[in-house]
């Protein structure tokens, strides 16, 4: 602030006058003016300072200032230092409120270069003080103001440095005064509008101001604040210009702008989205247009729980299951509440707590829901939330959502909406397609409107071209459409087109030339104007009608030929029994012409001893009655026998009438008589002829099994050559013949329906394995191999008569072996073909590859007592009976046999047979006939037999084979004499028979258990083959074992071995039986090894027993060359073992016997036997491999 | 898993009993003769020999002798059972004699040969 007045050094002359002039000139100033001497005392002072302090002059002149005022330097030796341009503040003292303050300026004055005085000129200026003070305080008072203001503001200068920012600011944009000092302008505008906003500072620098101020801040977390103000500037020389900027904030305002065109957005999103997923997708880009949205989530309550259609989370989340735990949390409680929600993270806490959810990690800041609502019912939730800030959504937004919501409901509905109409749409046009009828529509030009694809099918079929829209159908060129058919159908259309419907049959002929009939309806098309502009047809195919309308007529036709024609009498009456029709062919048999009877009651001349009302009552009760007897008196007074049929005849549910035909049957009831005469003689002597064959049978058989034994007996005693050769002739025969009388036994059997199935569990494995044994030797005896495959699918177990089953099996088999002449394989395989509830059915083939069957041939097979070749010679043995008895077990076993064949190719028998599934109970009684085990007892004497049998040969073969064998033997004929030994005297055995005169074997075995004797012997019984099946019968009977008859010696000693333990004395009989038991490779060893190891097992076994044993050889060869016998022995010694573990039976032998040579040291023929061993070696190897390979 | 070991001279048998036993969860090793025994079972312990009695260098009745006589009281009393194609001459009394516990006939059944050996080791494989 300057002085009023220059302080100035002024010479003055101290001759008074100058001074004089001075004071005068400040007399009258305003200015409060005084001067000293360099003593300090006051020496002038002016009017205005006199008043201003209130004194006179007396009281001031004279004074020291000093005592007057009180300056702002220390004492008074400054005023004359010389410095001229100083100015002192001075208060008056002990003034009284308010303080006077005056601010001195001074003249210095001098004379002769002598400072002799001061005059000092003041200026009251105590007012300025407290203006400048009150200045102050107001500066304090607004900084207050700006502070408590929620206007933005800041002060900034051009280098980007923030100087100042209200709390307002502050917390506007999140920063705290110590972020301030880092903060620059650049880190506060948004980057989109930084340029903008520079430009607009420094066109402020130059003078421009604009009307507003406009700018986007960022707050701390990015997010955008809207402002607009004013701003201005100081221009500093040399320093940065610096800005004020008061700003106001105007996003809220912003965003309903931006809200408002959003708001069309969203409403046309919803039109143009073409499902619910974009939709949401969009609705999502639009929404983050105006709001700062990251997390976006869609729940839909489909069947009570909440499902999340759409959600998209663009923050990192730590944690997804919380997050998505808290989004159904809070959507669950929004659709409870049924009200949109907004919440922050201490709410979102408080709603967990009060649901029992413990929330683990972080929560959102704010969450904000609201309704999908769809038909007034509360269907989701859309919802949003923010990690960041609390500040990131408010109430406004919630608003928006809601509306984006609404639009998700019209979108929904409108979805909803297009199906519905699609669905009706596609039902239109389905019923245009679907039904059977041609549809099709045409204008003025007969050009094609629509037409659908039965009409397009048809039109293709009848005239060979696809019919399409806009083509005129008098047009259409095609051989079938001919032109007076177009000319008939235009025609007819003309006519509707006239606003007639018209509606006709038309037929026409395709192009194959078949008749088409079709049923056409042509209807106008009205326009609400009444014009008509096109027309409908619709046809329906109607020729199967038509041709049944045909059909009709001519079987009417038909029927009247038959019923004129007629041999039999047919015949209509009402229901009172008056004759309505009745054919001409009465007048042939009654002798009445078919007119006159007309109306007359038909009870008149037809008599029935059934035709009263018991004979009406069935009638009504089941409609008809067949083949009743009746009567009817002729013309000429002769009773005529009838067989009628009559029924009801029913019109709708209405009973009508009673119609019937009579068979004269005069004559066939003469010739059924004499049919029942003759059939009577021939059933009685066939009974004849059965009873005769199964006594005969079992007659023959009794002497052939005293053959049989003694033929045993007589091979036991020393023979020569020859008379062996006879007695293995006899012998031979002897068991054909047994064969044959057991066939036709069988067969007589089962004729007479004697033949029951004794069904138990059998292992059917295991029966093939039987079957293998019982004939894998016969088989290689005729040069031929037996195979068995058994399917995996084979139960353990099935209901079974095993012996019934192997019989059949036996024949097939058998005959394969005897036609298959010597060569190939018999292929024997069972497998299950169906397995049904409670039962199996198995199919078992036998296949061999001999002779085959012709053709021709194939038809008589089954029948009884024939065999193919009984032209030629007979080479085959055989009564030809077999395979009629396997027809027949086969059929008793509910299933079939055939036989598949190829001559000179071999034949397939094959049979279907059923077996019951095992159920637990058939599984005990099993067992319990397992239990009859045998215990052997031990003695030392001579077995003592018992031997029961009424004839007299069985008694002689049995007891000469026994004492033959070392045992003593007790003959009695009779049951009673048996029971009378035993109480006598003890024996060791006892052999029943089991068919005896009087007493049989079995009542004698039950009486004899009376006894109740200790220590009773084992009893065996002896029974007929015919009794086989009753084995196990005699079991549970009391029996201990069964021994089949005939009796062959070694089977009875066997027996005897079975049961006491003894050495027998060797019967010679094996002379009688064939050599060559032994087998290339028996399949059963190698079965049994299967379930060891299955086919991977064999193979690997044989192959290496292959490449081992072909190395032993080769090395008993070289072994041979020096007389080593020794090791020959060793290595023969291995391949006996092996061999025979693995079922090469004719190798094992073989080495076995020349090992035993060479043990004996015997080393003649060791060249040739090694040949031997190699040869049958060789067998083994061409063998195996077919078995492996099948 | 129950340790044997097969002394069997031919490699056909060697691998049949080791195919089939070890079908049947046991572990299985085999030597050609009786002196492999011997040294086998100086280095590991079986639960049970099946020992052909016909083999080179030592037979299948000397190697069961030193089997007997060894000191170790676990090796010594490990069962042994026999296979033998010499059946016949010797009855189960007989091999019992030689310090054989069992003994399986050849031609070797299949059936025996695992019914055997599990009536020594057991079942509970």
């Amino acid at each position: 602030m300057s002085s009023a007045l220059p302080n100035k050094e002024i010479v003055l002359e101290p001759s008074g006058l100058t001074e004089q002039i001075l004071h005068y000139s400040f007399q009258n100033s305003h200015l409060l003016v005084l001067s000293i001497n360099t003593d300090g005392e006051i020496t002038f002072c002016n009017r205005g300072l006199l008043k201003s302090l209130n004194k006179s002059p007396v009281q001031l002149l004279g004074k020291s200032v000093f005592d007057i005022f009180e300056f702002d330097i220390d004492d008074g030796d400054g005023f004359f230092t010389g410095d001229s341009s100083r100015s002192y503040e001075a208060r008056v003292i002990r003034q009284s409120w308010p303080a006077l303050l005056i601010r001195f300026d001074t003249i210095l004055q001098k004379s002769s270069g002598e400072y002799y005085g001061l005059t000092l000129v003041g200026e009251n200026i105590t007012e300025k003080v407290s203006v400048a003070k009150a200045l102050e305080k107001s500066n304090a008072q607004l900084k207050e103001i700006f502070d408590n203001s929620n206007d933005l503001i800041q002060v900034f200068n051009s280098v980007g440095v923030l100087t100042f920012v209200n709390e307002a600011w502050k917390t506007r944009l999140g920063y705290n005064d110590r972020d301030l000092k880092k903060l620059r302008l650049k880190d506060i505008i948004d980057p989109d509008v930084l340029k903008q906003t520079g430009k607009k500072l420094r066109e402020l620098e130059r003078g421009i101001l604009p009307e507003r101020f406009e700018t986007v801040l960022l707050s701390k977390y990015g997010k955008k604040i809207y402002v607009t103000g004013t701003v201005n500037c100081t221009l500093r020389p040399n320093a940065p210009t610096e800005f004020r900027a008061v700003f106001f904030d105007i996003s809220e305002r912003i965003r309903a702008e931006r809200a408002q065109s959003l708001y069309y957005k969203i409403a046309n999103l919803t039109i143009r989205s073409s499902n619910l997923e974009s939709l949401y997708r969009n609705l999502l880009n639009v929404l983050q247009e105006v709001l700062d949205v990251k997390n976006f989530t869609v729940a839909l309550k489909t069947d009570d729980t909440l499902e999340f259609p759409f959600k998209i989370r663009e923050d990192s989340i730590e944690d997804p299951s919380s997050d998505d735990l808290i989004n159904s949390l809070l959507a669950e409680y929004t659709f409870e509440r049924d009200k949109p929600l907004i919440v922050y993270d201490d709410g979102i806490r408080k709603i967990a707590e009060t649901r029992k959810i413990e929330l683990l990690g972080s929560v959102p800041k704010i969450w904000m829901g609201v309704l999908i609502q769809f038909e007034k019912t509360v269907i989701g939730v859309i919802s949003i939330h923010s990690n960041d800030e609390q500040q990131s959504f408010n109430f406004k937004d919630l608003e928006l959502l809601d509306f984006i919501s609404s639009q998700v409901s019209l979108a929904i509905e409108r979805k909803w909406n297009e199906a519905k109409i699609n669905s009706q749409g596609a039902r239109i046009k389905a019923i245009f397609e679907s039904s059977s009828h041609q549809i099709w529509s045409l204008n003025k030009n007969l050009e094609f409107t629509s037409l659908n694809q039965n009409y397009s099918d048809a039109i293709n079929q009848y005239y060979g071209l696809e019919p399409s829209l806009g083509m005129r159908l008098d047009k259409v060129k095609s051989k079938a459409f001919k032109s007076d058919a177009k000319t008939n159908w235009v025609s007819k259309f003309n006519r509707v087109f006239n606003g007639e419907t018209i509606n006709f049959q038309n037929s026409l002929k395709d192009l194959q030339g078949f008749k088409i009939w079709r049923d056409v309806f042509i209807s106008p098309i009205f326009l609400p104007d009444g014009s008509i502009e096109e027309i409908s047809v619709i046809a329906n195919d109607i020729t199967e009608k038509k041709q049944s309308e045909v059909a009709l007529q001519e079987s009417e036709e038909k029927f009247r030929n038959i019923f004129e024609s007629f041999q039999d009498i047919y015949f209509r009456c009402d229901l009172k029994g008056q004759i309505v029709m009745v054919s001409p062919s009465v007048e042939e048999v009654l002798g009445q012409p078919a007119d006159s009877l007309l109306g007359k009651p038909i009870t008149d001349f037809f008599k029935s001893e059934a035709y009263d009302h018991n004979l009406l009552r069935r009638l009504y009760k089941d409609e008809k009655i067949s083949n009743f007897d009746a009567t009817a008196i002729s013309a000429s007074g002769e009773e005529i026998q009838f067989l009628c049929n009559i029924r009801l005849v029913n019109q709708g549910k209405k009973t009508i009438g009673i119609e019937g035909v009579a068979r004269d049957i005069t004559q066939l009831m003469d010739t059924n008589n004499e049919l029942i005469v003759a059939k009577e003689l021939a059933e009685r002597s066939l009974k004849i002829k059965e009873r005769f064959l199964a006594n005969m049978s079992h007659e023959i058989r009794t002497p052939m099994n005293g053959i049989i034994g003694m033929i045993d007996l007589v091979a036991s005693t020393k023979l020569n050559k020859e008379q062996l050769e006879y007695i293995k002739t006899i012998k031979k025969s002897s068991e054909t013949l047994l064969n044959i009388l057991n066939d036709i036994l069988d067969l007589s059997k089962i004729e007479a329906g004697k033949m029951e199935l004794r069904k138990e569990p059998v292992n059917l494995a295991k029966s093939i394995e039987k079957l293998y044994d019982l004939y894998s030797q016969e088989a290689h005896r005729n040069n031929a191999n037996l195979y068995y495959h058994i399917d995996e699918n084979i139960p353990e177990l099935a209901m079974l008569d095993e012996t019934r089953l192997l019989q059949v099996l036996s024949n097939l088999t058998s005959n394969a072996i005897k036609f298959s002449d010597g060569k190939g394989h018999i292929n024997i395989s069972v497998r299950l073909k169906e397995r049904k509830r409670n039962k199996f059915i198995f199919r078992a083939a036998i296949k061999d590859a001999g002779i085959g069957i012709a053709k021709e041939n194939l038809q008589r097979l089954f029948n009884t007592f024939s065999q193919i070749d009984n032209s030629q010679k007979k080479t085959y043995a055989g009564t030809g009976l077999g395979l009629a008895i396997s027809k027949e077990l086969v059929k008793s076993m509910n299933g079939d046999i055939g036989v598949v064949s190829t001559p000179g190719f071999g034949s397939t028998f094959w049979f279907t047979f059923e077996g019951g599934v095992v159920k637990e109970a058939d599984l005990k009684a099993e067992i319990n006939a397992e239990e009859v085990a045998i215990t052997k007892h031990f003695i030392d004497h001579k077995p003592k037999i018992l031997l029961v049998d009424d004839n007299l040969v069985n008694r002689k073969v049995a007891s000469q084979i026994l004492i033959k064998a070392g045992c003593t033997v007790d003959l009695v004929d009779s049951g009673m004499k048996a029971i009378n030994k035993i109480k006598d005297k003890k024996y060791d055995l006892i052999f029943m028979d089991i068919q005896m005169p009087g007493m049989d074997g079995i009542e004698t075995t039950a009486r004899i258990r009376a006894l109740g004797t200790t220590e009773l012997p084992p009893i065996v019984a002896m029974t007929a083959y015919s009794m086989e099946e009753d084995r196990s019968r005699f079991l549970k009977q009391g029996l201990d074992d069964y021994l089949a008859k005939p009796i062959k010696a070694i089977s009875l000693i066997e027996k005897v071995k079975d049961w006491i333990s003894f050495e027998a004395k060797s019967v010679q009989t094996e002379i009688l039986d064939e050599q060559s038991k032994d087998l290339i490779i028996n399949q059963n060893t190698l079965n049994q090894l299967f379930k060891y190891g299955g086919e991977d097992l064999i193979r690997s076994v044989l192959e290496e027993f292959d490449e081992e044993t072909n190395g032993f050889i080769k090395e008993c060869k070289e072994m041979f060359k020096n007389n080593d016998f020794e090791g020959i022995r060793s290595h023969l010694h291995t391949i006996k073992g092996n061999a025979g573990t693995f079922g090469i039976e004719r190798l094992s032998k073989c080495a076995e016997q020349v090992e035993k040579k060479l043990k004996e040291k015997n080393y003649i023929h060791v060249k040739k036997d090694l040949r031997k061993v190699e040869r049958f070696f060789g067998e083994f190897q061409k063998n195996y491999k077919s078995i492996i390979n099948s | 898993m129950k340790k044997i070991l097969v002394a069997e001279d031919s490699s056909v048998i060697q691998n049949l009993t080791k195919r089939i036993l070890g079908n049947q969860n046991y572990e299985i090793e085999a030597v050609k003769n009786g002196q492999q025994v011997i040294k086998k079972m100086e280095t590991k312990d079986f639960d049970l020999i099946l020992m052909d009695i016909n083999m080179p260098i030592m037979d299948g009745i000397e190697c069961t002798k030193q089997i007997r006589s060894m000191p170790d009281n676990v090796k010594s009393q490990i069962p042994i059972i026999a296979i033998t194609g010499n059946a016949k001459n010797y009855s189960l009394g007989d091999f019992n004699k030689m310090g054989i516990n069992d003994f399986l006939p050849k031609p070797l059944n299949f059936d025996s040969l695992v019914e055997t050996v599990k009536k020594y080791l057991g079942d509970d494989n």
